[in-house]
């Protein structure tokens, strides 16, 4: 990371940082977990929040789904930490092999829904500026709801967020077993810390 | 208003109003600059200093050649580095939620 005072956390933080090194072990902590503990007032409680009743809550779209999004996202915005914790989460959701490449994920047996809804957010990500009514056109035709159409929007919104922190501040990229660990734990607790 | 929208706003405002090193009205500067930045609109830089204008547009658009060592040398601190990478980075992340909410919303209403 390219601050050392990221390491500056309050006792409930530090105490959360020692939970997290005694599960996945003290070298598999990723990058991430170092920051929203550092100052989650400023940046941290709105963002895991957010997270979560995206990609955990009551949705349309399948977990699985959510976080091939999430991955997406990530990828378009070059953001390679969060695209490889998110692209092993999704593996795992449905029950591939964790290190199944991002493109196999895209390209598997995916509902229409979930493939407009792809293509929606390459747009979003890339060029949000052009983004028109139309766009949402032919993922309304799938028969989606306002509703899970604002989900997918909002899965833009958040990763868009973070992959610009994690590569401003210079994440570490994750270790593969960093990779392996997060994917099992977020799958099974989500993203409230 | 959804529980996504309410987090939403509620991450936007922490990076812009809440306690910081930064003053708040530095922060709001950033933030409406970047999201004017993501969205391919008009932005003034007004106030911004030179590095700081830098960082941000380099958050917005290609956020791992952000120059954390350039801001350090021009002396700011860590906290105000954190801060400026935070609110620059929800800013331009955010404001695709604002634009694509505006979009389904448009297609709502003109049903």
């Amino acid at each position: 990371m390219k601050i050392d005072s990221i390491e500056k956390r309050s006792l409930a933080g530090k105490l959360k940082l020692a939970l997290f090194e005694t599960v996945m072990g003290k070298d598999n902590v990723p990058d991430i977990v170092r920051l929203l503990l550092h100052r989650p007032a400023f940046f941290g409680t709105a963002f895991n929040n957010y997270c979560h009743v995206l990609l955990r809550g009551a949705s349309h779209w399948t977990v699985g789904e959510r976080e091939l999004f999430a991955a997406s996202v990530s990828r378009w915005n070059d953001c390679a930490f969060c695209s490889s914790i998110h692209t092993a989460i999704a593996a795992r959701a449905v029950d591939r092999a964790v290190d199944t490449p991002l493109d196999a994920l895209q390209q598997q047996d995916l509902r229409p829904a979930a493939r407009a809804a792809l293509v929606v957010l390459e747009k979003l990500t890339k060029t949000p500026g052009e983004v028109v009514p139309g766009d949402f056109d032919e993922l309304r035709r799938t028969g989606v709801s306002d509703a899970a159409m604002e989900q997918v929007v909002h899965i833009c919104s958040v990763f868009s967020s973070i992959n610009r922190i994690a590569d401003s501040l210079g994440f570490a990229l994750p270790s593969a077993t960093s990779v392996a660990r997060s994917a099992d734990l977020l799958l099974k607790r989500g993203y409230v810390l | 208003m959804s529980d996504a929208q309410k987090w939403m706003e509620s991450m936007r405002a922490d990076v812009q109003r809440g306690p910081g090193a930064l003053p708040a009205d530095v922060r709001a500067r950033i933030f409406e600059y970047a999201s004017a930045r993501a969205a391919g609109r008009a932005a003034s830089a007004g106030g911004l200093d030179e590095d700081v204008r830098r960082f941000v547009d380099a958050v917005v658009m290609n956020a791992v050649s952000a120059d954390v060592a350039a801001l350090k040398a021009a002396g700011k601190t860590e906290d105000a580095i954190y801060e400026l990478a935070c609110t620059a980075s929800v800013a331009a992340g955010t404001e695709r939620g604002v634009l694509g909410l505006a979009a389904l919303r448009a297609r709502r209403g003109g049903r």
